[in-house]
């Protein structure tokens, strides 16, 4: 396999709600891929600052308390959440949505896993979008590497 | 037409469901559903498997996805819609819906009023209402315990000032089905009054607005207008309007069935009328509006009274 990006993307509380797109480049001849993409922390351990912006959060949304402290706390931890997008010369090859904060997908044109389609794995400008659903922490690091080979 | 048990908001492994598209139709076909739609998270990869799998176990499979957008969910289904979910904007979330249904889909807003951020980042719905109206669907009750709490009896207020502002959108349950074990005895489903459980007859029907809501009661509603019956989701023309209303328990209802109803409500823009029913028995309601006519069923379970059922709307004034 040939590695076509290995970087490591830096998300801060201002990427809450946002897409970040990270370009690469496929070389001819490729006719698999390989994404594993994780992401560090997941968590955000400080209970106190956890109850506090659930408890926030559920008067500004809902309108009144309808948790007790204890159901609230079974919430805890508060967590990072990201999806990842794919989108190839030949258009969208699909969203993976999903909790776990280390996840790896093989696409070829006849299979595909995580929420992706198969594709042919075409040469050309391809992209990989994190999409920011939920950030708790100060920051999340994203660490993605993406192979292609036959 | 035949009202059939559905269930149109579900997931699998192809986003953050524990089921196998296969899985998720051998349990939902034990579940005793005549139709389900597929609404993983921003993709349609588990479609194909769950509509196979469907054909084999003889249930129908409608595919969909769960728009999980920042700013609210919204399932689509149908299959026919070209919507990319990361180009939805609070701007033009509006034309978003218009474009998928005008490639044949139903579009849903899904439990819109449910907790967000921080313990479930874009479920809480914050477009602007106004920008919502146009959708088919409003998902009144969802997930768990969907009858009770705080959430659904805001859900149920929401989706009447639609009805009020004109908006003709049907009422669905969505249990956002995820796990293969959690159905909880206390789950609803969705009533599609549908000539067949074909995935075209079920989605014109909920198009239509033939649905209720409904845990464990079984509806046999209509109105009559100078005579003639008219199904749940009907233009009715101008007339007294009688609404008539019969209830059996599901027999499919898993645990926690009703023990015996106890009223039923005829709610229009202009106010509520109630009467007592039971099971078995038909009563009826003379009414007047000039916009929508809901009916809400209550009933004891878990030794209380509860909200039971819901229907979609009866409509005058003309479509929208």
């Amino acid at each position: 396999m040939q590695t076509v990006l290995d970087g490591i993307y830096v998300l801060t509380r201002k990427d809450m709600s946002t897409h970040r797109a990270i370009p690469f480049t496929v070389p001819a001849g490729a006719r698999r891929m390989r994404i594993s993409v994780s992401y560090d922390p997941k968590y955000n351990f400080d209970e106190e600052y956890g109850l506090a912006l659930i408890e926030k959060s559920m008067k500004e949304q809902i309108g009144e308390l309808i948790m007790t402290k204890g159901e609230m706390r079974a919430c805890l931890p508060i967590d990072n959440h990201l999806s990842f997008s794919l989108d190839s010369p030949l258009g969208a090859v699909g969203t993976a949505h999903r909790g776990n904060n280390s996840q790896e997908f093989e696409i070829s044109e006849t299979d595909a896993n995580g929420g992706f389609y198969p594709t042919p794995i075409t040469a050309g400008e391809w992209t990989f979008t994190v999409s920011v659903t939920c950030i708790v922490t100060d920051e999340i690091k994203v660490s993605l590497r993406i192979e292609v080979g036959e | 037409m035949k009202f059939y048990r559905c269930e149109l908001h579900t997931h699998t492994v192809s986003s953050d469901g524990k089921m196998t598209p296969e899985e998720l139709v051998d349990r939902a076909t034990e579940c005793g559903y005549s139709a389900i739609a597929l609404t993983d998270h921003n993709t349609v990869a588990g479609v194909k498997r769950a509509v196979d799998a469907g054909k084999k176990r003889g249930l129908t499979v409608i595919p969909g996805i769960e728009w999980t957008t920042f700013y609210g969910h919204l399932t689509v289904t149908g299959g026919g819609s070209d919507v990319l979910w990361r180009d939805i904007t609070p701007d033009n979330i509006d034309e978003k819906i218009a474009r998928a249904q005008s490639l044949g889909d139903v579009v849903t807003i899904a439990h819109p009023l449910r907790m967000g951020f921080p313990l479930c980042s874009g479920c809480h719905c914050v477009y602007d209402r106004a920008k919502l109206a146009g959708a088919d669907c409003y998902e009144i009750w969802s997930h768990y315990y969907p009858n009770e709490g705080v959430v659904a009896q805001k859900q149920l207020a929401e989706w009447l000032s639609f009805l009020d502002k004109g908006c003709r959108m049907a009422a669905v349950y969505g249990y956002d089905w995820h796990n293969r074990d959690d159905v909880p005895p206390s789950y609803a489903c969705t009533y599609v009054g549908a000539e067949s459980a074909d995935g075209k007859d079920v989605l014109a029907a909920i198009k239509k607005g033939a649905t209720y809501v409904s845990v464990g009661v079984e509806a046999d509603c209509a109105a009559i207008v100078n005579g003639r019956e008219y199904p749940i989701g009907s233009e009715l023309p101008a007339g007294e309007t009688r609404i008539r209303l019969t209830c059996t328990k599901s027999e499919d209802y898993r645990s926690d069935k009703p023990a015996e109803l106890t009223r039923f409500a005829v709610v229009t823009e202009r106010g509520r009328e109630e009467m007592p029913i039971r099971f078995g028995k038909t009563a009826e309601i003379i009414t007047t509006f000039d916009k929508y006519c809901v009916v809400e069923i209550y009933g004891e379970r878990k030794r209380e009274e509860q909200l039971l059922a819901v229907t979609s709307a009866f409509y005058r004034g003309g479509a929208r």
